[in-house]
């Protein structure tokens, strides 16, 4: 049961929207329940489809190197290399995103990036790398 | 007033005209914010929290540590680093273990948090510091002619006990709001739906439908303009419309402004200045506003 639920994709098409968890008359919290099952499922590496877990994975690499968000990059790294039509499909995107002035080439960076690597050694979650 | 300003990553940058209109109509109203010195990036409502949540609740508690040596309260444009900045308060009063841990990681680097920061969201400023009455005083042009759908989403009003602007199921003073400028509110079933946030990036066609349902709902409803409160939000809905529109095949043609637009356009504030030349579906095509009031 416990591979059966960390393996599957349910858990990764929770938007986090919190509306089962305000209705629940139990007052049950599966929104944290499906964040911490996400958890679980990267720490025991049991996650099938790799490509929906990558999204964290690399959304916490950029925020380790910067402080911020730099989103182009984030996008970049999601990219699937191999799949044309998602590569014309995103160049579309980000085309539109050029041309309104929302694309933000150079990375913004906080000055205290030493502060990151403490924090993530004083944080140290074992086995989620 | 003032404030310690959190700009939130995303507002610097894809929605940039967020700030710019935020900006503007603080200007107008007396609102000072700071921005917080060096903020970081929140982490996120689940991205950082799903993979590393402890690492995620010490990158929030160090804006947190930075905003209470300002003494003043937290306000942010983004209704997701407002729950998640709330989140984190809460988190930090009611769970000491994570606490203790949490102060160690942030005592590493000099900074300390005892826990007195109220977050806020920039509506919920203006609606219960400024108050309608101010905002009414200020506005110079009618907006007679929109319709105005407010969309509230998630992180305004849930979790309810996090996130408290309004009313989980049945919010409605971002439409006071709206009929204080002189528009006219639109009711629809999809103003506290979800728009489908991140999926945007992990599973775009669900993404996709959930913002569709909401736009097509509010334009049956009789919109004519749709007003958010959140960048990523705002994002799925006006600069992703095109690639809804595609894949529906459906012509939805809707704007979709910030709130602090529409507000700028009512305190007659020049288009430039609020940045509604960086809206993707071009509010100068597609608002009934009278001649040369929009860029």
């Amino acid at each position: 049961m416990k591979e059966e639920v960390l393996s599957s994709s349910t858990i990764w098409v929770c938007s986090a929207c919190y509306t089962c968890a305000t209705r629940c008359p139990r007052d049950v919290s599966f929104t944290t329940l499906m964040m911490s099952l996400r958890n679980k499922a990267i720490r025991e590496n049991l996650v099938k489809n790799g490509a929906k877990s990558k999204f964290h994975k690399y959304f916490f690499e950029v925020v380790n190197k910067y402080g911020r968000l730099h989103e182009p990059e984030l996008l970049v790294k999601l990219l699937d290399k191999t799949d044309f039509n998602s590569l014309r499909h995103n160049a579309s995107l980000g085309l539109r995103l050029f041309r309104k002035g929302k694309l933000q080439i150079r990375a913004p960076k906080i000055e205290q990036t030493s502060w990151l690597c403490n924090i993530l050694e004083k944080t140290n979650e074992k086995g989620s790398q | 007033m003032k404030y310690a300003f959190y700009p939130r990553c995303s507002v610097q940058s894809t929605a940039k005209e967020y700030e710019d209109s935020a900006k503007a109509i603080s200007k107008v109203l007396d609102i000072e914010l700071v921005e917080i010195p060096d903020w970081n990036c929140c982490g996120a409502i689940d991205a950082v929290y799903s993979f590393k949540p402890l690492y995620s609740i010490a990158l929030a508690a160090r804006n947190l540590a930075l905003a209470e040596k300002m003494q003043m309260d937290v306000v942010t444009l983004c209704s997701a680093c407002y729950f998640t900045l709330s989140r984190t308060n809460k988190i930090l009063k009611e769970d000491s273990g994570t606490k203790s841990k949490v102060d160690e990681a942030l005592g590493s680097a000099g900074f300390n948090y005892n826990g007195g920061v109220r977050v806020r969201h920039f509506a919920d400023v203006l609606l219960s510091d400024t108050g309608l009455q101010k905002i009414k005083e200020k506005v110079k042009v009618q907006l007679t002619n929109l319709n105005v759908a407010s969309y509230y989403g998630c992180f305004l009003v849930r979790p309810p006990d996090i996130c408290n602007f309004d009313d989980p199921e049945h919010p409605t003073r971002l439409d006071e709001l709206v009929e204080t400028l002189g528009a006219s509110k639109v009711d629809y079933y999809g103003k506290t739906r979800c728009c489908g946030a991140s999926l945007g990036i992990t599973d775009e066609k669900i993404m996709l439908k959930m913002s569709k349902d909401i736009l097509l709902s509010a334009k049956n409803a009789g919109a004519n303009c749709m007003a958010t409160a959140c960048p990523l939000c705002h994002f799925n809905l006006d600069a992703r419309q095109k690639d809804i529109e595609s894949r529906f095949n459906v012509k939805i043609n809707l704007s979709v402004l910030h709130f602090t637009q529409l507000i700028g356009l009512a305190f007659g504030i020049e288009p430039k200045q609020l940045g509604l030349h960086r809206n993707c579906v071009s509010p100068r095509k597609s608002l009934p506003l009278t001649a040369g009031s929009v860029a």
